[in-house]
């Protein structure tokens, strides 16, 4: 992102400033576009092509890909007025992923489950790691209070309103931007224009429109100017629409952003329009739905990635694996750098046994420049699981030194799991002691130290770490599974019972746990 | 009205006949009955219901009403007289009474005489109320009858059960001048017919009692003729034969055994269950009980164990199916919890029913002028009726019980790839190289683990401390959108000593966040109990920029925290103006 407040660089003799301008405009050089149209600006207010290119060059400084980025936040979702039915169908619902089709296509005995109910991603997006709020069987509190944590405990990383959070991203410009004007105030003092005036200027208004929504983040003001727009252009304009569109989302008027982006694909379909239509409805917890947007953008746009992606994700986020893998592929025949699809075939690819596939996929993704402690990490792991053994360890070396605190957590444990794999259980002990103590809610390395705990005879700190992560992670069935067989042993039937069917409640299909209560309703019912 | 059968694999042998969802009925299969109540040939169905209503149904409507005295526990219908038309008598079992009903009236109360009081505690009684044993005393020596073996009146059971000495003087009192009798309960009641194998010759009824008795009356239900005493109370009676030509009685009983009683005596076969009897049936020579724990066993009349049925849900009620006029089939109907009445011919299963609410009261027999129906009264009061088709197949399949046919398909393994032929390869030929490498890597990992595990042991980081010989965890956790936050911290001592004299201290960012507590004392932590600590953390930062707060439990000997923990608070809601 350019400096803001840079000085202006020198224009030479006989080239007209704006003309530089324009130049360091189109090579993104933002700062300098800006300071030489300040300069143009003092010397003629009412220059309108120097306000023009400054009202962009401020826009682009600050631009997001909004598109991308969404989050839905934990009061968004909490608070959803949207919501049609309170239980879904099976398959129709985000909120209830393992319902669908192919719900019995991912075993979570294979892969495994994040929080909300889904098979991991390979690819960490927003939403992915953390529950929808009112998800599955844990009702009122315990719904909000997995909402609230975040993808993890204690890591509540999550906003609380998706809105809430563009204001953040805008408060950060908005120090910077007040030197971009004048006297130290905004460049352009949007509660004091004239939008009317404005929107009979299509060229203006639009650089406008942008500047007020993506530097401003005043969705509320840029709707009245496009509501302005579109009536001065008789309702023909599908670029206002689309805008109209993306204000209503902000503020959360689902179905009017709807009506307009629907509107505006009609007049011209548009990839932007498209994408952003598949967000209201992914909003609106109507995902096939969107997967029919887009598809139908996939149809008029068949070489534009983005919009198999977010069908692949879609698919991903309702558990169709299969469905999600086959789209991720195209999206590679695409756009053979697609850094996502990778990751995903990838860890489709991990966990569907066949490692040595999975390693291809993280090499290129190496080779992509891509270097980060995950992929450092999965690398070490598709290593060892292939039976490349002398690269393993270096890439957990490697995974280490990269790793802030966040993910160190996760590497330790990987490591605990490959010290198991070889045996080595005091290492794995080791490991799992130092991943809980980097990451204090590392429940996976609870549920491990746990299984350690119980093979070294320390059956109270085995219990105590089961018991942390039942109340921790109720996703989990492996730690309520160990913890029910710890409690058959013990002959304490009832605790067994209970937590078996919690088990059952987190994975379905579990065998064993099936097992463990038909031998319990035995002894329950003899005499 | 819509048929709650799903389409089975092959054709249902049952008719959906009619359901009414909102019939409202309570009763179980012993207080329904399919009978010819007029001898006109069109058979209705009664129901004793648990909300003391006798109700009559014929075809598809309630046709008539009457109340009922008492809860019943069971209904039969006898024969009493030899005159026609065979108008039959019905008899319901309340309390300890039997209620005989003729053409739906009143006609006559059999009462079960009270069961002769054990010595032992009517001097108890005696006693007590003369003021010779106070009621600590009384209670001991009711208890040690008890458990010597005596079957005590319910007055001494209500006295042992009430715990306030207060209460029990007040139970005392109330007795006090009223005479103590032994006065048992009907568990269970069937009819036995008395010389003819018809369904409307003569028939007597056999009651179990609470006190474990079996007694038998004559025909008109007025004098006992036949009294038999078993171990345990009868819950269960399954009845083949004449009473004046030779009989069996089959009795389930609540200790989980079951006795016979062949021609006026207690037969010493007993079979003994694995679990509680919850439905028992006979079928030519095999005794069939449903056992809690979801399994059927059949038995040898001569209490040989011939073969188990294992259900996927629990039992709710079992039934016969028998046809004896236009064929002889005789088959097996078992209701589940799950909603299922299966039907069964010798071990396979021929047919399911699925039912949106789980049978509990089941009986096969004529209704109207359908020979074979079922009607079954289910969990939340729906009555369903079923008609078995005439042309129905009932013969078991004859298909050997064996491992199904899904068992041959091979799973869809994925197949190796050539890279992994190509990596085994390399495998193959590196192995000495890739053993050295993977060792002496092996070797630095163990050396980085150790270090950054001492670490952790000697300076206080992380959720669980090892450092002053004691085991605490803390976990700790954010609630709240903002700018007000909760810190949640949970506190356990994972070691088997209490903890004492513990701090716990908060530091954060003071430029972003105002704490409201910065030090809190902590209790006494006993072993493995979890504390539960909070801290009210306030955003104070305009932008609402997030930090970390950090927690540490101090004991004042050490200058190495116990425990620390992150806590990464989340962005905080800016308050925005208008």
């Amino acid at each position: 992102m350019a400096a803001m407040g840079e000085a202006a660089p020198e224009v030479p003799p006989g080239v007209d400033p704006l003309y530089v301008a324009i130049v360091r405009f189109n090579r993104r050089d933002y700062g300098a576009t800006i300071a030489l149209c300040t300069q143009l600006l003092d010397a003629q207010p009412y220059d309108q092509a120097a306000w023009f290119l400054k009202t962009r060059a401020l826009t682009m400084a600050v631009w997001i890909d909004d598109v991308e980025v969404d989050e839905e936040g934990v009061a968004d979702a909490l608070l959803d007025d949207n919501a049609t039915a309170s239980m879904p169908r099976p398959g129709t619902s985000l909120a209830r992923p393992m319902t669908g089709a192919a719900a019995g296509g991912v075993n979570a005995s294979v892969r495994p489950m994040s929080a909300s109910g889904r098979p991991t991603t390979g690819f960490a997006r927003p939403g992915t790691q953390s529950a929808r709020p009112g998800t599955q069987s844990r009702g009122g509190t315990a719904g909000l209070a997995a909402a609230m944590g975040g993808g993890r405990l204690g890591t509540a990383s999550r906003p609380m309103t998706s809105f809430g959070r563009l204001v953040r991203l805008g408060t950060a410009s908005l120090a910077a931007a007040a030197s971009g004007g004048a006297g130290g105030g905004p460049f352009i003092a949007v509660d004091r224009l004239d939008l009317r005036k404005y929107a009979e200027r299509p060229t203006l208004a639009r650089a406008l429109f942008d500047y007020i929504l993506y530097h401003d983040h005043n969705p509320k003001k840029a709707l009245e100017l496009a509501a302005l727009a579109t009536v001065a252009t008789d309702f023909g304009e599908w670029w206002w629409k689309e805008r109209l569109g993306k204000c209503y989302f902000q503020l959360g008027l689902l179905r009017d952003a709807e009506k307009q982006l629907r509107s505006s694909l009609a007049a011209q379909p548009t990839v932007l329009a498209t994408l952003e239509l598949a967000r209201v409805y992914l909003r609106l917890d109507q995902p096939n739905a969107a997967l029919d947007v887009y598809a139908k953008g996939a149809d008029a746009f068949p070489h534009d990635v983005s919009l198999v992606v977010g069908q692949a994700r879609t698919c991903d986020a309702l558990n169709e694996g299969g469905r999600a893998v086959a789209l991720y592929k195209r999206a590679l025949a695409l756009d053979a750098t697609h850094v996502e699809s990778l990751a995903c075939l990838a860890a489709h690819h991990f966990y569907t046994d066949q490692p040595e596939l999975a390693l291809r996929f993280f090499r290129r993704l190496l080779q992509l420049g891509v270097s980060s402690t995950a992929l450092w990490n999965n690398l070490a792991l598709s290593c060892f699981y292939s039976a490349q053994y002398d690269l393993c360890l270096a890439a957990f070396e490697r995974a280490l030194a990269l790793a802030d605190d966040g993910e160190a957590g996760d590497v330790w444990y990987n490591v605990g799991q490959v010290a198991i794999g070889i045996g080595d259980l005091g290492l794995a002990y080791q490991a799992f002691k130092v991943a809980i103590s980097v990451d204090t809610n590392h429940v996976e390395s609870y549920a491990n130290l746990g299984v350690l705990e119980l093979r070294k005879g320390n059956l109270d700190a085995a219990r105590a770490n089961f018991q942390t992560v039942h109340e921790m992670a109720p996703h989990m069935f492996e730690p309520f599974f160990n913890g029910a067989l710890l409690a058959f042993k013990l002959g304490d039937f009832q605790e067994a019972h209970d937590l078996a069917s919690k088990a059952i409640g987190a994975f379905p299909e579990h065998h064993d746990s099936h097992e463990l209560l038909r031998q319990l309703r035995q002894l329950f019912a003899h005499l | 009205m819509s048929a709650p059968i799903a389409a089975p694999p092959q054709r249902s042998p049952w008719l959906h006949a009619w359901r009414d969802p909102v019939a409202n009925l309570k009763a179980f299969s012993p207080c329904m009955r399919l009978v010819d109540l007029n001898g006109d040939g069109d058979y209705k169905l009664i129901v004793a219901d648990a909300e003391r209503r006798l109700k009559v149904y014929r075809n598809t409507s309630l046709i008539s009403e009457n109340v009922l005295l008492d809860t019943p526990v069971s209904m039969c219908v006898t024969y009493t007289e030899t005159s026609k038309p065979r108008v039959p008598s019905v008899a319901v079992a309340s309390g300890p009474h039997v209620f005989i009903y003729r053409r739906l009236r009143p006609y006559y109360k059999f009462s079960v005489p009270p069961t002769p009081l054990a010595q032992a505690e009517a001097n108890v009684w005696t006693k007590l109320h003369s003021g010779a044993m106070d009621i600590a005393e009384a209670v001991d020596a009711l208890v040690a009858a008890r458990d010597g073996g005596t079957l005590l009146t319910t007055r001494s059971v209500d006295l042992i059960n009430t715990e306030a000495l207060d209460e029990r003087t007040a139970l005392v009192d109330a007795w006090r001048g009223a005479p103590l009798t032994h006065q048992t309960v009907i568990t269970c009641m069937e009819v036995i017919r008395k010389n003819m194998d018809e369904e409307d010759a003569l028939s007597q009824l056999v009651l179990g009692t609470e006190a474990g008795s079996v007694l038998v009356l004559d025909v008109t239900g007025v004098t006992i003729v036949n009294r038999f005493q078993l171990p345990s109370t009868p819950v269960y009676l399954a009845i083949t034969g004449l009473y004046d030509v030779e009989y069996r009685l089959v009795c389930a009983c609540r200790n989980g055994s079951i006795y016979t009683i062949k021609n006026g005596e207690l037969s010493g076969t007993v079979v003994e269950l694995e679990a509680q009897p919850c439905g028992l049936a006979r079928i030519d020579k095999h005794i069939l009980v449903a056992c809690m724990g979801a399994v059927v066993h059949a038995y040898h009349i001569k209490g040989k164990k011939s073969h188990s049925l294992f259900m996927p849900a629990p039992v709710a009620a079992i039934e016969v199916l028998s046809l004896e006029r236009m064929r002889s089939v005789k088959a097996l109907l078992v209701s589940l919890h799950n909603g299922e009445v299966r039907l069964y011919v010798d071990k396979s299963i021929i047919a399911t029913i699925h039912l949106d609410d789980p049978a509990v009261g089941m009986r096969f027999g004529a209704y109207g002028r359908e020979e074979a129906a079922l009607a079954m009264v289910g969990k939340a009061g729906t009555l369903v009726i079923k008609m078995l088709q005439r042309t129905a197949n009932l013969e078991s399949s004859g298909a050997p019980p064996g491992p199904p046919p899904e068992q041959d398909i091979p799973l869809a393994i994925p197949k190796k790839t050539r890279l992994y032929v190509e990596q085994t390869q390399r495998e193959r030929e590196q192995a000495t190289e890739m053993h050295r490498i993977f060792q002496r890597d092996l070797c630095k990992l163990r050396l980085n683990t150790a270090r950054a595990y001492v670490k952790v042991l000697t300076d206080g980081q992380g959720a669980q401390s090892y450092t002053v010989g004691q085991s605490v965890r803390l976990t700790a956790g954010v609630q709240g959108l903002g700018p007000l936050f909760k810190l949640r911290l949970n506190l356990q001592n994972l070691g088997n000593k209490p903890v004492v004299d513990l701090e716990m201290t908060f530091s954060a960012n003071t430029m972003l966040y105002k704490l409201h507590t910065h030090v809190l004392q902590l209790p006494l932590l006993l072993p493995s109990v979890t504390y539960r600590c909070d801290c009210d953390v306030e955003s104070i930062d305009e932008a609402g920029a997030s930090d970390m707060v950090r927690v540490y439990v101090c004991t004042p000997t050490s200058k190495v925290p116990v425990i620390s923990a992150v806590v990464t608070m989340p962005l905080s809601e800016v308050i925005m103006d208008g």
